[in-house]
C-alpha cells in the first residue's frame, strides 16, 4: 500500500503541474476510485473518490461525474468507461454538476444528485486492486 | 515473419464474413445481426439478455428493443470513437460507418480471438492460428489525446442548443402562481410550449442557458395531475409512458428537506442505521439517492424521520467486498431524498468511517 501510494505522489507530482499549466481553468485532483453509481439517465458516471491530491489526511472525499460526451478520458479509456473501485485517478475537472438517475417511473423526470463538480479530463490505473 | 503473413492470410476470409457491412438500426433481419448479438454479448456491459434470447449462444438475426438497448450502451462506452467524431454526443441505437468499424475490430480483435464464435464460422484450425497471434491483435488498440479543440468543444457542450430533452423538475406539486424550473437542454430563446397533459398548455419565458426553463403555473390550468412536457422548434419531450407526476393543487405537499443526519458519523457496518430528521417525508414511498447506492420506497411514520440501515443501499454488499481498501479513511456521504412531492433542493450528509 504504502509503495503504491508513494508511486502515486510521483506521478501526480509530475503530471498534475503539466494539467494546471494546460488548463488554467480546470483545478486538478487525484485520487482513489472509492464508490461508483451510473447515472443511468445521462448515460455518465458519479464516481466519489478518496482525494489525495490535493494532499488531504485523514482522506476527504470528492464526488465527480464523468460525463460521455463532455469529459473526456485519457488513452486509459478501457477504464474510464468502467470505472473500478480501488482504481486510481488523476485529471482536471470544472465545479458544478448533477448525476440524473432515473425516477421509480422510468418515463418520469429524472432525480438529480449534485456532484462537487464535472470531470474535464482525466486518467487512471487499469485495473483496480484489492488488498488481501 | 513468415508465419505472421501467412496467419494474416488464413484470417482474412474468417474476419471479413463475419464482419458487418451493413446500417442496422431497430427492425433490422439478416445474418449480420447475429454477428452483431455475438459481438455484444461477448462484453458483459454491452450483453443483450443473460438468459432467454438473445443471451450468449441463443443470438437471433432480429433486431430488437434489447439489441436496441445493447447498442446504445455499445455507443456510450467508445463514444470517443463512434460518435464524438461524427459530432454526436448521445447514442443513437443506429449501427451506422462509425459504431460498425468499432464493432468489426472488435469482433477481430477479441471475439474471434477468445473462440466464442460458433464453430462453423471459425474452423478449430484457425482457431489455433489465431490464438498464437491474439496477444500481438489485442496491441492494436486506439489512442485518443485530448488537445485544445477539445477544451472548446467541452465548454460549447455545456451550452448546446439540441433537441429538447426534459431531464428534472424541482416541484411535483404545487398551486397556481408557483415558480417551477424545469431542467433539461434544447430549450430555445422564445416560444417553448409547456403542455399539461394533452389539453392544456401555456407558452414559458424563453430559457437564457438553454438548459433550465423557469415558469409561474397560470390560473387557466385547473387543479389535477398532468404528464408535463415541453416542445419547441426543435422537437417535442412527450413520453406517452410517463405518469401523471406533476400536480396542480390548493393545498401542495411540501418537497423533502433535510435537517439532520443522525449520527453524523457512522462505521461502516451491516448493522448501522442512520436517522434522517426533516421535513415533507410521506408515510410512504421515500427514495434515497447517494454515492453508496440507492435506498427505495422507505416509509416515515410521523412524517418527520426516516430510519435506514446502511445496508438497504443498493451498493452495500459491494462496498462490503472492497471496505478493507478504506481502512482507517472517513467519508462524505451526500444524501438527496425523492418522493412524489418532490426532490431534496439541499443534500444531507454523514460520514462513513471505515
Amino acid at each position: 500500500m504504502k509503495r503504491l501510494l508513494t508511486i502515486f505522489c510521483i506521478v501526480s507530482a509530475i503530471l498534475i503541474p503539466m494539467g494546471v499549466r494546460a488548463q488554467l481553468y480546470q483545478p486538478p485532483f487525484g485520487g482513489l476510485v472509492a464508490f461508483v453509481v451510473p447515472c443511468t439517465c445521462s448515460f455518465g458516471y458519479y464516481i466519489t473518490y478518496a482525494i489525495l491530491h490535493p494532499i488531504n489526511y485523514p482522506w476527504v472525499t470528492r464526488s465527480l461525474v464523468f460525463q460521455p460526451g463532455v469529459s473526456i478520458p485519457h488513452p486509459h479509456l478501457e477504464y474510464m468507461t468502467t470505472p473500478t473501485p480501488t482504481s486510481w485517478e488523476l485529471g482536471t475537472f470544472t465545479p458544478g454538476g448533477q448525476c440524473l438517475v432515473t425516477a421509480p417511473n422510468p418515463a418520469d423526470p429524472c432525480i438529480p444528485i449534485p456532484a462537487d463538480g464535472t470531470i474535464f479530463m482525466a486518467g487512471a490505473s487499469y485495473p483496480g486492486f484489492v488488498l488481501p | 515473419m513468415k508465419r505472421t503473413l501467412l496467419l494474416s492470410f488464413l484470417l482474412l476470409p474468417i474476419v471479413s464474413s463475419a464482419a458487418i457491412t451493413k446500417t442496422l438500426s431497430l427492425g433490422s433481419t439478416n445474418l449480420e445481426v447475429r454477428y452483431l448479438q455475438i459481438i455484444l454479448n461477448s462484453d458483459p456491459y454491452t450483453q443483450i439478455a443473460s438468459v432467454g434470447p438473445g443471451s450468449p449462444g441463443q443470438e437471433s438475426s432480429y433486431f430488437g428493443g434489447l439489441t436496441n438497448q445493447a447498442v446504445m450502451k455499445f455507443q456510450t462506452k467508445y463514444a470517443a470513437e463512434v460518435l464524438f467524431p461524427s459530432g454526436i454526443y448521445k447514442p443513437t441505437g443506429i449501427v451506422g460507418l462509425n459504431t460498425r468499424k468499432k464493432l468489426n475490430s472488435i469482433n477481430a480483435n477479441t471475439v474471434l480471438a477468445a473462440g466464442s464464435l460458433p464453430i462453423s464460422i471459425v474452423p478449430p484450425s484457425i482457431q489455433a492460428a489465431i490464438s498464437l497471434t491474439s496477444s500481438s491483435a489485442t496491441q492494436s488498440t486506439t489512442t485518443y489525446s485530448p488537445f485544445y479543440q477539445d477544451a472548446v468543444h467541452f465548454q460549447k457542450t455545456f451550452f448546446a442548443n439540441l433537441q429538447p430533452i426534459f431531464l428534472s423538475i424541482s416541484s411535483y406539486q404545487v398551486k397556481h402562481g408557483d415558480v417551477v424550473t424545469i431542467q433539461g437542454s434544447g430549450f430555445v430563446a422564445q416560444q417553448n410550449t409547456i403542455h399539461f397533459g394533452n389539453q392544456y398548455s401555456m407558452v414559458a419565458p424563453g430559457s437564457i442557458d438553454g438548459k433550465t426553463l423557469r415558469f409561474a403555473v397560470p390560473d387557466s390550468i385547473p387543479n389535477g395531475s398532468y404528464n408535463v412536457w415541453i416542445e419547441n422548434d426543435g422537437g417535442s419531450t412527450y413520453k406517452s409512458e410517463a405518469s401523471n407526476f406533476f400536480t396542480i393543487t390548493d393545498t401542495p405537499s411540501a418537497v423533502p428537506t433535510i435537517t439532520n443526519i443522525s449520527p453524523s458519523a457512522i462505521q461502516f457496518s451491516d448493522k448501522a442505521t442512520i436517522v434522517i430528521t426533516g421535513t415533507g417525508f410521506m408515510d410512504q414511498g421515500n427514495s434515497i439517492y447517494s454515492p453508496i447506492g440507492t435506498a427505495p420506497n422507505l416509509p416515515s411514520k410521523d412524517g418527520k424521520t426516516i430510519s435506514v440501515p446502511l445496508a438497504s443501499f443498493s451498493n452495500f454488499s459491494s462496498i462490503q467486498k472492497s471496505s478493507q481498501n478504506f481502512k482507517g479513511a472517513g467519508m462524505n456521504i451526500s444524501i438527496v431524498i425523492h418522493n412524489s412531492a418532490g426532490n431534496t433542493s439541499v443534500p444531507g450528509s454523514f460520514l462513513i468511517t471505515f
